[in-house]
């Protein structure tokens, strides 16, 4: 074999088990490298990827409108009424001005009155979470049936607010209405919603067929 | 209190001059459904006929209804009803704003809020759920519209949601504005809040809108419309050029998406490519309104596409365009439609290229969007830029100007057709400086103070419609008599977009009969675009089925852009739409039984109201020949042809009439004067209105 | 061994299935050799029959076939391409194009009804370039043939074409101005 296509023969090859093995055991913090990415066509460096049990969760802010139909996909779905505050991914909050707020440049900063960048947040299922370490009744734990998410077991919630306070970007949200915690459970329903595909879930079988068609074997 | 589905349940009333804060049950006014409707049964029962638009007895009511907020599709449209300056009697007008304002209401727990009195000095509304209260706003008075929302949100938090008013508002212009989101704005109501020194109201709401029916069946309606029935902006549902998936396409489609077209300054670049019907997750990639609106040289400056809360049809363009910065005004630009071309009609000796090649129309376009929205400025619907014109080219500017003050404004480069002017024209506008800043008024108001005569009313160049000082939207040119008929119906340039949105659909003229004939009963009611047949029945139906969905949609309230679905870019649906979608969406998220006929006759309630607050108002029965009137270029274009032939879109004075006289038996008015009679207005539940009309003599 | 062509056959059915539509949402017909050609697994023998997997795939994606003037065979998906745009694909190959403007105008002046945008011929899938468009349309006016055909410009300067057996010319005026200002003056 030449050292040229060896190397490539290679690079597929480490791909091929990183798809593997991606696909087998679920997530929790993996990173998607970009040979993968690429061949689903996306180049952008603001892309960010995560496995999640139904397929690759593709996240790209630059094509995030502010439609914040995530947040309605997101509440109807779990919590059967329509309540952008509680949603696990967060656009409105930060529509206007950013996630750092109005500063006096505003009008250079993230946001619709700045530089028309949106910043959508979502949860990034740490492999040590600070929500899950903050929790006093330790209700915040990893499903296996839910490809390792982080969960919250409602049962257990005493609503005080400590995960919402210990997560860095405050994703976790306490419910006013119900006193619950609600927070992201990686289902990826945002992304079937999301009408520019800034939040795109790819099925393993999509990514499967693009991986073969750039010559990789699965068989 | 009992759950309330959809409805958020309570109307907030806040009294500015004795600060007086309440809520009221918005039960009393579900016979209206919301928005739109809450705001004329507000006006109607409580602003006393006479009242001047800037008094502390006139009332401002932002209304939203039942879907608004819910999820819907384009559900976050906010209603703002109040007497309305431009207007020579005052009459009652609406203006509509979309944005997050509306979906933050509800949210906050509130379908409707009524503002009424007068501060001593300036203040804002500050609302986080149900704490409510009256704030200083002395060093926000004086500043724009964006400086404004910062400086609220600095206080409240960045998750607020903020409409405001600039200086034109603040200074009572009467085209001035009320905005939220940057860019959404609710035309003509600005001076309002102006004079009631209220310059914000700022919302945050943690609460949820909750839903009769099972999520599921939200989530499948929502499947169902964005799969299956959404098309473009307008609905327009066949895309601009040909494409393999389409079976028809149109030139003028607001459909723009295709192959090698840009988001061109995303970083990296994102192409839109061809968006055929069936996929959600590609529908806000569909219009690309910054090349529709501003022509081929935007496609490098477009960031991304934007727009209103829970819409995934991005009609706003989001540009970065540094030289902007020349000028003083941000690099970054957000607008659709009348927002960028208002400005340009300013410039009427035309644009030279400034920056590149064909880039004039362009800098003006996004330069004038920036000043007018920050300022707060309104355009009366493009009419601010043709009036300019005539004033200026038949040398009234010159007559009714001190010379000292025509010498002050830089004509020069008006003439040059540098967009610069646009700095110095919107300035004398917003803050009153000098006799030129009348334009300001409005069309009525001016032709009073500079005593402007027929040639000016009816002109065919300024496109005036009617003698209530309001121009053509989607009049004539729309569908004959129907669109006609529309834009002779309310106190404002009418803001029914129904009829449009299926004469602009971009399908054949085939399909587009059919589609009428099953609606409206018969082929005839829709005419091939500019050849048109006389008066029929069947087009007195169009015109009343499009403004009640209209008034419908302002009081559900969702976007009259999009809603109805009357056709569908769908081939194997045979390109039909769903005219009952709003009554389902309704049944499931209110839990009662509404139907297309049930929500149709709320809706008819709802502007039957409205032309019997404009009897009353008037103070004539005689609606047909005081209100319904429309200037002669109407009838007189095109000299040398024929109503009713190919090519002209002129129409004929004895036909419309008979239009007139169908639309009111449609609608159960009096076929003499166009006034609703008794019987309509019992039978419609408007009983209060029949015996206060009685009682002023005011029933035909 | 027998499973293993069994994924096989499989993953070419997809395979060919996948290659099918992309190229028909591109706005591409394709050969039986592209197809063949578009099966790369590395070292592997490829030895298959491509028209066993094609009947074996028919029916999902709508499989069609559409031949050209010299009986060379094209395969396209019905979910992802009209036969109206295959048609037009095949016309242009076969260099039908004077007749293919005309028809078209003709149906778009009788139907819609409206002028067409002369430059409309220069996008896919027509692609003429410039010059050949320039040709047509003169070869056009000198054929009696296509006597009805006629041009009018909208006050920006747009040239459309339209069929005077389906439209006067001040209709066809009145349109293409409209098409090219009026609409945007009225948004």
């Amino acid at each position: 074999m030449e050292e040229k296509s060896k190397k490539k023969f290679l690079e597929r090859e480490t791909t091929r088990r990183e798809f593997l093995k991606l696909t087998g055991k679920g997530f929790g913090g993996a990173v998607i490298s970009m040979s993968i990415l690429s061949m689903l066509g996306c180049e952008s460096e603001q892309t960010v990827a995560y496995a999640l049990p139904s397929g690759l969760l593709v996240a790209d802010a630059s094509r995030c409108t502010g439609c914040q139909r995530c947040e309605i996909s997101c509440t109807s779905i779990h919590d059967e009424k329509i309540q952008p505050f509680i949603s696990r991914i967060k656009v409105s909050e930060n529509y206007n001005f950013g996630s750092d707020g109005p500063r006096i440049d505003y009008y250079r900063q993230n946001g619709q009155f700045g530089n028309l960048s949106m910043s959508p947040e979502t949860c990034k299922q740490c492999r040590d979470p600070y929500c899950g370490r903050a929790c006093p009744a330790g209700a915040i734990y990893s499903d296996p049936k839910q490809g390792n998410a982080r969960v919250v077991d409602a049962s257990k919630c005493i609503g005080c607010g400590a995960c919402e306070e210990a997560c860095p970007w405050h994703l976790p949200t306490v419910d006013p209405e119900t006193k619950k915690s609600t927070k992201c459970v990686a289902c990826g329903f945002c992304a079937e919603n999301c009408p520019t595909g800034a939040l795109k879930m790819i099925p393993w079988e999509d990514v499967k067929k693009a991986m073969r068609r750039n010559g990789y074997r699965f068989s | 209190m009992a759950v309330s589905y959809g409805w958020a349940g309570k109307v907030l009333r806040v009294n500015l001059s004795n600060g007086k804060i309440t809520t009221e049950d918005t039960g009393k006014y579900k016979d209206y459904i919301g928005g739109m409707g809450i705001g004329y049964k507000v006006l109607f029962d409580e602003v006393p006929v006479g009242t001047h638009p800037h008094d502390a007895k006139n009332k401002i009511v932002f209304g939203t209804g039942p879907l608004t907020g819910s999820g819907a599709p384009c559900s976050s449209r906010t209603n703002v009803t109040s007497l309305f300056p431009t207007n020579p009697k005052h009459m009652v007008a609406d203006s509509h704003m979309g944005g997050n304002f509306a979906a933050s209401m509800k949210y906050a727990g509130y379908d409707a809020i009524i503002v009424e009195g007068k501060a001593r000095g300036p203040v804002w509304l500050r609302i986080e759920d149900d704490k409510v209260t009256i704030e200083d706003a002395s060093k926000m008075w004086g500043q724009g519209i964006y400086n404004t929302t910062a400086l609220v949100a600095s206080e409240m938090g960045k998750e607020a949601s903020i409409a405001a008013i600039g200086q034109a508002g603040e200074n009572l212009v009467n085209l001035s504005v009320i905005m939220n989101g940057y860019s959404h704005s609710a035309g003509g109501h600005g001076s309002i809040l102006g004079a009631k020194k209220l310059k914000a109201i700022g919302i945050i709401g943690t609460g949820s809108l909750k839903i009769a029916g099972s999520s599921k069946e939200l989530l499948d309606t929502n499947s169902y419309m964005l799969k299956e029935l959404i098309g473009a902006n307008n609905n327009h549902v066949v895309p601009s050029t040909p494409q393999p998936w389409a079976e028809f396409d149109s030139k003028g489609s607001r459909w723009t998406a295709q192959k090698g077209l840009y988001w061109g300054a995303a970083e990296p670049p994102v192409e839109t490519g061809e968006i055929p019907p069936g996929d959600i997750t590609t529908v806000g990639l569909r219009t690309q309104k910054g090349v529709k609106d501003l022509g081929p040289v935007a496609e490098k400056y477009t960031k991304r596409m934007g727009g209103c809360q829970s819409c995934p049809i991005r009609c706003f363009s989001q540009l970065e365009m540094p030289q902007l910065e020349k000028y003083g005004v941000s690099r970054y630009v957000s607008n659709t439609c009348m927002g960028y071309s208002a400005p340009n009609g300013v410039m009427i000796k035309g644009t030279s290229d400034q920056f590149e090649k064909d880039d004039g129309s362009f800098i003006a376009k996004t330069l004038g969007s920036q000043l007018a929205d920050d300022y707060g400025v309104w355009c009366n619907y493009g009419m601010l830029g043709r009036e300019f014109k005539y004033i200026y080219e038949s040398g009234k500017l010159k007559e009714v100007l001190s010379e000292e003050e025509y010498n002050s404004i830089p004509f020069d480069l008006l003439e040059a057709g540098d967009p610069a002017f646009l700095k110095d024209f919107y300035r004398r506008i917003t803050f009153k400086e000098g006799e030129f800043s009348h334009l300001g008024d409005g069309t009525y108001w001016i032709a009073e103070r500079w005593n402007l005569g027929d040639d000016f009313w009816h002109g065919k160049d300024q496109k005036i419609w009617s003698p209530l000082g309001y121009p053509v939207h989607h009049s004539n040119e729309a569908g004959a008599q129907v669109g006609a008929l529309i834009s002779c119906m309310f106190n404002r340039d009418s803001q029914s977009h129904t009829h449009m949105n299926l004469i602009g659909s971009g399908l054949p003229a085939d399909i587009l009969r059919e589609v009428s004939a099953e609606i409206w009963g018969s082929e005839e009611a829709f005419d091939f675009p500019a050849k048109y047949t006389p008066m029929n029945e069947y087009k007195a139906k169009f015109a009343k089925w499009s403004i009640i969905r209209n008034v419908l949609h302002d009081s559900l309230t969702v976007c009259n852009w999009m809603w109805p679905m009357m056709v569908s870019p769908v081939k194997e649906r045979n390109y039909r739409g769903d005219t009952a979608l709003e009554s389902k969406y309704m049944s499931i998220v209110t839990g009662e039984n509404y139907t297309e006929e049930s929500l149709d006759l709320a809706a008819e309630r709802v502007f039957t109201l409205h032309r019997a607050l404009t009897v009353k108002q008037m103070g004539t029965v005689d609606m047909r020949n005081e209100h319904d009137v429309i200037m002669d270029w109407v009838y007189d274009m095109d000299p040398d042809m024929e109503p009713f032939t190919e090519g002209t879109v002129k129409m004929e004075r004895e036909d419309m009439q008979t239009a007139l006289t169908m639309f009111y038996e449609e609608m159960g008015w009096d076929k003499k004067t166009g006034a609703p009679t008794k019987e309509t207005l019992k039978r419609l539940g408007l009983d209060f209105a029949a015996s206060e009309l009685e009682s002023m003599n005011l029933l035909p | 061994m027998g499973d293993h062509m069994d994924e096989k056959m499989k993953y070419m059915q997809e395979d060919v299935a996948d290659f099918i539509v992309r190229n028909s949402r591109d706005g591409k017909i394709v050969t039986l050799a592209e197809i063949e050609a578009s099966l790369v697994y590395g070292d592997e023998d490829q030895a298959t029959d491509i028209s066993q997997i094609l009947e074996s795939i028919g029916t999902d994606l709508d499989l069609k076939k559409i031949d050209d003037a010299e009986g060379n065979t094209f395969y396209y998906s019905g979910n992802e391409m009209t036969d109206k745009y295959a048609g037009i694909i095949i016309r242009v190959k076969d260099k039908d194009i004077l007749k293919l403007i005309g028809d078209t105008v003709r149906e778009e002046s009788r139907r819609y009804p409206r002028p067409t945008y002369v430059t409309m011929f220069n996008l896919p899938p027509y692609n003429l370039t410039e010059g050949e468009l320039t040709d047509m349309l003169s070869e056009l006016s000198n054929d009696s043939e296509y006597a009805d055909l006629k041009f009018t410009n909208a006050s920006n300067g747009t040239l459309f074409v339209y069929s005077n057996k389906h439209m006067s010319k001040g209709y066809a005026d009145y349109l293409a101005e409209w098409i090219e200002v009026g609409q945007d003056e009225n948004p």
